[in-house]
């Protein structure tokens, strides 16, 4: 029962996303997406399925075998085992442990394994560069996840995801910790490899990262249900932590759930379908200097308030957590705006190169008349 | 209950003990540290089933997520070819037998000496906050040597590597 639930949920989601994900792509670029197959294109996720099943399953012949072949399965332990501490309802959770928050921490260590041990078995430089990079990638941004993670176990005062859950009767914990929940976004959209931090299987670099050798049913059973099944899972744990969980009013607990999942979800798409990707030596800078600070300063300022007053912290808490929230985005906001359009730098004063180039280039740009004879 | 717990046990056992066979005895370096992981990931279902899910928690957090994934990182790094690769510390295999043996006999010592509680008691059962309590409150004094020991010999690692790299 159990088993067929969270199978039913990652399958459920590797068809979905991807299909809401190229229709709302289709949207933001002003084209039309998959609309042939079926009623609105809704078909093409089977279509897909079947031409992924029925291609021939290879295996490179300088791979390592065993370890090419058990890393598909290891990387999709993930989705399914964190699935289990997930409270569906008040009454349905597979498995209430005291420890669900530590569980989730520990249990998504897989994942790296599986995608490190891909990367390293095909014998393929792209994959190897591909696996090494989600292997730093992930266990940098893990810290900061984990740090909001304490924050969650504080404010509910237990690490179980029921109570967590029962604990946000009144009011979410996105109102209480904005800025936890900021930080939980884009740590998680690190965690999941996904734009702007899609560097592992950046595909004009290189090809297709540490899936590059898979073809077939394991190309699907890694970018359509791992991939996609973790972010159905993430949104899950979102919005168990943040989100209120299973309550709502009207429907029932489970459906909830599942809507608010998949409106994470379709976030992490908006996000695939906005931002550029980020250089390596970015990605890192940003979670040691900058996501990584803020996590530490906003789990002490939580830790002291809970110390001060220990009957009603959730007030300076949720104001506290507000201002920084507004300061943080303020100041990326201004950040961002200053390097994009190069105010810094100046560039919106000459005209001699493009705003995207972010640096003056060493030769000014030949002009159509400079060029030729 | 019990029936299932002792047949849990013993094929947990059984795959611990052969995937700590295999870490030594696999040729390949990546076989053994996949199989490390196997017998890691194994003793924390022994955790489980001695209803220590905090400890369980912590040492797939610990061992699988943290040193395993590191142990393969320093593979991948240093020496990056699928071929195979040869387990290169086989000259020193005789000193292991005496402390094989050494510990082995410490070992049987502590656990022939043990205390075992009744599994019906309360200490038995520890919770989450139970074990903080000791943690941060009656050991805290260790606690905070033993972060300190390791914050050490983090600083003296870089340290190390650093004079490697200037040399």
């Amino acid at each position: 029962m159990a088993l067929a639930i969270t199978m039913a949920v990652i399958f459920a989601s590797g068809v979905v996303f991807p299909y809401s994900m190229r229709r709302l792509w289709g949207f933001v670029g002003d084209r039309h997406g998959p609309n042939r197959v079926g009623p609105l294109g809704l078909l093409q996720p089977f279509a897909d399925f079947i031409k992924l099943v029925t291609k021939e399953d290879i295996t490179p012949t300088k791979a390592n075998r065993w370890v090419f072949l058990l890393a598909p399965v290891i990387g999709f332990a993930t989705p399914i085992l964190i699935q289990a501490v997930i409270p569906y309802s008040e009454t349905y959770t597979i498995a209430n442990l005291n420890v669900g928050l530590l569980y989730i921490a520990a249990v998504s260590a897989f994942g790296v394994l599986g995608i490190l041990l891909a990367g390293w078995s095909a014998n393929n430089k792209y994959t190897l560069v591909g696996g090494l990079r989600a292997g730093a990638q992930m266990i940098s941004y893990e810290i900061p996840l984990l740090l909001t993670l304490i924050i969650v176990a504080m404010l509910a005062d237990s690490m179980s995801l029921n109570d967590v859950v029962v604990q946000q009767a009144d009011v979410w914990y996105i109102v209480i910790q904005p800025m936890a929940f900021i930080i939980f976004l884009v740590a998680g959209v690190a965690e999941l490899n996904r734009t702007p931090f899609d560097l592992p299987e950046a595909e004009s670099e290189l090809v297709g990262g540490y899936m590059t050798e898979y073809g077939g049913i394991r190309f699907a059973l890694f970018a359509g249900l791992m991939e996609w099944g973790n972010v159905t899972v993430w949104g899950l744990t979102t919005a168990t932590l943040f989100l209120g969980g299973w309550r709502g009013p009207f429907l029932s607990g489970p459906i909830w759930l599942l809507l608010k999942a998949v409106i994470m979800g379709l976030i992490i798409i908006w996000f695939f379908a906005t931002f550029p990707r980020l250089q390596v030596d970015q990605l890192m800078a940003f979670a040691w200097k900058i996501l990584i600070p803020i996590s530490i300063l906003n789990l002490g300022v939580t830790g002291l308030f809970i110390v001060l007053w220990p009957d009603n912290y959730l007030l300076p808490t949720a104001i506290f957590s507000w201002g920084a929230t507004l300061v943080f985005i303020g100041v990326f906001t201004f950040v961002v705006k200053k390097i994009l359009l190069g105010k810094r730098l100046g560039m919106h004063k000459s005209m001699d190169y493009e705003p995207w180039m972010l640096r003056k280039p060493a030769e000014p740009i030949p002009t159509r008349r400079q060029v030729g004879p | 209950m019990g029936e299932f717990n002792q047949l849990a046990f013993w094929i947990i056992a059984f795959t611990v003990i052969s995937c700590a066979i295999g870490v030594v005895t696999f040729k390949n370096l990546i076989h053994s540290a996949i199989s490390m992981v196997c017998c890691f990931t194994g003793v924390a279902g022994v955790y489980v089933l001695l209803r220590a899910e905090l400890a369980a928690a912590a040492q797939v957090l610990i061992y699988v997520g943290a040193i395993s994934i590191l142990i393969l990182f320093a593979i991948m790094l240093t020496r990056h070819r699928s071929g195979d690769l040869k387990i290169f510390f086989h000259r020193q295999s005789w000193a292991a037998i005496p402390l094989m043996l050494l510990v082995g006999i410490v070992f049987t010592g502590v656990l022939a000496s043990a205390h075992y509680m009744n599994s019906s008691s309360e200490a038995m059962n520890p919770d989450t906050r139970g074990i903080a309590d000791i943690l941060f409150n009656d050991y805290a004094f260790p606690f905070e040597v033993l972060s300190l020991v390791l914050l050490v010999a983090i600083v003296g690692a870089v340290l190390l590597a650093s004079k490697e790299k200037q040399l």
